[in-house]
């Protein structure tokens, strides 16, 4: 029994991790640049600082992989690749919380940006849930 | 905007119907009144001065209309229907609250005759405040309540010098202190390159999240020690406090803050030091009185260990002692050398301060009661010229039972950077606008308001209640039965007429006179919208004043056979009720102003006997915050009254010919449209 699928692909949810892919990219850099300038500015406590770089670069990691996965499977309409991109939004978001409340220094702007991320999350999650949805329910079999 | 607000209300009051006195109907006026100010009521909340217009406006300039809002209420709706509410028999005293003020009322009644505190609007900020910046003389100084006298700890005083800011340890403002202007800790990127502009704003690090500091170094160092004395609080012990007071020695050097007051006895110099409690509310401890810090202590005591014997055998003793520069290279101590003072000894009774003569004021007990009894000392401490000039203590006497055991005692310590006392010191209600609970700036003056208040020979400025003693009202200008700001309250005592002539003639007319000038009725008074009425024109001040043209006329009727006399329409309760509002600006919190004041009074048919003709008299201070709302409202969604044509969407006539056609029509469309946005977004 082979199982045949439609074409369920979301083009939201596609826009949104298109435009969040753009927009890690900004985040990646201007956090980068803004932790150099706090580096220089105001004085760090012990390890802080190297703990938060590493939180940074993790959060980073999982933001691309969650992307990446949630393209693959919005495109090729799988629900496997998209239900790990979902499970790695909850990692991603806690890292976004992190650098958004309990950073060492938090400015203005990364309110901003982290709360903008925030909001991608919060849309790609719920197309992508609606997404997992659909592709269920357009499930044929021969 | 605030205007227009203002304005709306002024017109909703003008359209108003004559006072009606059913309690429903003003609950229901108060109400909509307050509604109509609760549904707009933004002008009060949100003024936009920003931090950066707030650097660049003078203290002068604050007073303006465009600064301080300029709320004006001037009918009695508000306060008719407050009046109603508590004077409303049925109603309980403790549950009198209206829609925008809670209020709690307790009460200690007393043959019918009491005084009462209703409650106390929380007090954030009367009291001298800790360390603060020197700010920039172009700000409103809230600390600055001594008129041409420096206050301690206030650094934005511009009547201290640099000497003062010295002991007030003030500091220039830095980065960490603009958190109060702008919401920001620091800034990131250079304050004078980018000060000011939108990028400097983004650049502001709004929290941070630095770990608490620890002395990492003393806590290794304590877990060495071997000793529960060396490290108390290390080992599991009850801790014991023999060793807990420093070790003071007198450096011979001029007096900086922290410092004991010393005084010298018998050529040898002491600290001075008052009763504290250290564990529970007894006055178990000492504590040494330091330098320009402010003390408040209040803790039980028996009779024989009241501060103030111990105070009188301390001023028969000893001096009080200033180093001064010739002390620092003397080896001989003594009042060659140091700077040394008597006390002066006050003795206070009602608010009235005279001379404590020993022999005259010293206090005693019989059996039941003991007289000249002071449960509340102050020691006020006028520091000028780098010395000490004058060291007073104010005993505040009473007459207390004997058979109490035990009584609470208040100590207080005051600091006055001043060589006259300060009840020749005007103080300032707040600067600019009121202080919870400082006296409400009244003037009796015909004219020139804001003079005759900074003037010296005037005495009176504030609004003085008849005060209640021994159950009776007596109407003094010393009286410490003045109206406070935010400080609802009930005083009651009984009024009792002396007729002058025993005619009965117009008797009930004279009972009004008389009350008349007990109230302060026939005088103009007027009173200051904010607590400094400084650059306050007259027409500002806001005039309270009794509407005797609305009052009933007086009349009353003596019967010689029963021998009663009957009065109508004698006034009996008098109502003062303040509508204020917040006109807080930025980080300076706690200001208020007072946009309405007015009196309100009820009248009663009395009878009395002919011997006695008295009855009692409740005065009421009610203080109503108009800048709350009523009730959170939220703004409803817009709405767009637009008519569009039936058609505006599909406009495809009904009895076209060709429907079919048109449906195709746009059926097309819509599939190109998401033919090319898919071609789009999948490549």
């Amino acid at each position: 029994m082979s199982k045949v699928t439609n074409v369920n692909s979301s083009l939201a949810y596609e826009i949104l991790l298109y435009l969040n892919s753009f927009y890690l990219g900004m985040f990646f850099v201007c956090e980068v640049a803004m932790g150099i300038l706090k580096a220089i500015n105001v004085s760090y406590p012990e390890n802080a600082l190297i703990t938060e770089a590493g939180i940074f670069s993790a959060l980073c990691l999982v933001e691309v992989i969650r992307i990446f996965l949630g393209r693959r499977g919005n495109l090729a309409s799988k629900k496997v690749p998209v239900f790990f991109s979902v499970v790695l939004t909850i990692p991603s978001a806690v890292g976004v919380c992190y650098f958004l409340i309990y950073q060492t220094y938090i400015l203005r702007l990364e309110y901003i940006w982290c709360a903008v991320m925030l909001m991608f999350h919060a849309l790609e999650l719920a197309f992508a849930i609606l997404f997992i949805v659909t592709v269920c329910k357009h499930q044929q079999y021969e | 905007m605030k205007f227009c607000v203002m304005d709306y209300i002024q017109e909703k009051i003008q359209t108003e119907e004559l006072l009606n006195l059913s309690v429903t109907t003003q609950k229901q006026i108060l109400n909509d009144l307050l509604k109509n100010i609760s549904s707009k009521p933004h002008a009060l909340y949100y003024r936009t001065l920003t931090s950066k217009s707030l650097k660049k406006v003078s203290p002068s300039k604050l007073y303006n209309n465009s600064t301080m809002p300029d709320v004006s209420i001037g009918t009695t709706d508000g306060s008719t229907t407050v009046f109603d509410v508590l004077y409303d028999e049925n109603t309980s005293d403790i549950e009198v609250a209206t829609s925008t003020t809670e209020m709690y009322y307790t009460s200690t009644e007393f043959d019918n005759i009491t005084e009462i505190t209703f409650f106390e609007t929380k007090n954030n900020s009367s009291s001298v405040p800790s360390h603060k910046p020197k700010f920039s003389h172009n700000m409103p100084c809230e600390c600055n309540l001594l008129y041409k006298v420096c206050d301690i700890n206030c650094c934005c005083d511009e009547d201290c010098s640099d000497t003062h800011y010295k002991l007030f340890q003030c500091q220039e403002p830095s980065k960490g202190d603009r958190k109060s202007v702008d919401g920001c800790v620091t800034h990131l990127l250079d304050e004078q390159k980018y000060g000011g502009s939108m990028l400097d704003d983004l650049f502001c690090i709004v929290k941070t999240n630095l770990p608490s500091k620890r002395n990492i170094k003393k806590a290794s160092y304590l877990l060495n020690l071997k000793r529960y004395d060396e490290a108390p609080g290390v080992y599991y012990k009850w801790e014991s406090s023999f060793k807990k007071h420093h070790l003071y020695e007198f450096k011979k050097a001029l007096y900086k803050r922290g410092d004991p007051i010393w005084i010298l006895k018998n050529g040898i110099i002491y600290y001075l030091d008052f009763p504290a409690s250290m564990m529970n509310s007894y006055c178990t401890d000492r504590v040494p009185i330091t330098f320009l810090k402010e003390e408040k202590m209040t803790c039980n005591v028996k009779l024989t260990d009241l501060e103030m014997f111990n105070i009188l055998k301390t001023s028969e003793e000893a001096m009080v002692i200033s180093a001064t520069n010739n002390t620092i290279n003397s080896t001989t101590l003594n009042c060659t050398t140091l700077h040394c003072i008597n006390w002066t000894i006050l003795m206070c009774e009602n608010g009235f301060c005279k001379n404590y003569n020993k022999t005259q004021n010293e206090a005693s007990c019989t059996e039941e009661v003991c007289t000249n009894i002071a449960l509340k000392v102050e020691y006020e401490f006028y520091y000028y010229d780098f010395k000490i000039m004058n060291a007073t203590i104010k005993l505040h006497v009473q007459n207390i039972s004997n058979a109490l055991p035990l009584m609470m005692q208040e100590v207080r310590v005051h600091f006055y950077m001043a060589n006259k006392s300060i009840e020749h010191v005007i103080e300032l209600s707040g600067n600019l606008g009121y202080i919870n609970g400082l006296p409400v700036i009244a003037s009796y003056a015909g004219n020139n308001y804001t003079e005759h208040f900074f003037n010296n020979t005037s005495e009176i400025r504030s609004l003085i209640l008849p005060e209640n003693r021994n159950g009776l009202c007596v109407r003094t200008n010393t009286s410490n039965n003045f109206a406070k700001f935010g400080v609802n309250k009930r005083t009651k005592c009984r009024y009792t007429y002396s007729p002058k002539n025993k005619t009965k003639q117009k008797l009930c007319n004279n009972i009004q006179a008389d009350i008349y000038k007990l109230l302060r009725l026939n005088n103009n008074i007027s009173i200051s919208p904010f607590g400094n009425p400084q650059d306050i024109t007259d027409d500002k001040w806001l005039h309270l004043e009794l509407d005797k043209h609305n009052l009933e006329p007086v009349y009353g009727d003596y019967n010689e056979n029963t021998l009663k006399l009957y009065c109508y329409n004698l006034i009996n309760r008098l109502s003062i009720t303040f509508m204020y509002a917040k006109v807080d600006e930025n980080s300076h919190t706690e200001q208020n102003k007072i946009v309405s004041a007015k009196y309100e009074a009820t009248m009663d048919n009395l009878t009395f006997s002919s011997e006695d003709i008295s009855f009692v008299i409740t005065i009421d201070i009610n203080f109503v915050d108009l800048s709350k709302p009523s009730d959170i409202e939220y703004a409803g969604g817009p709405h767009i009254n637009i008519h569009l044509p039936k058609d505006f969407f599909f406009p495809f006539p009904q009895n076209s010919c060709i429907p079919l056609v048109n449906t195709c029509f746009v059926t097309i469309c819509c599939y190109v449209m998401l033919f090319f946005a898919n071609k789009i977004t999948l490549g």
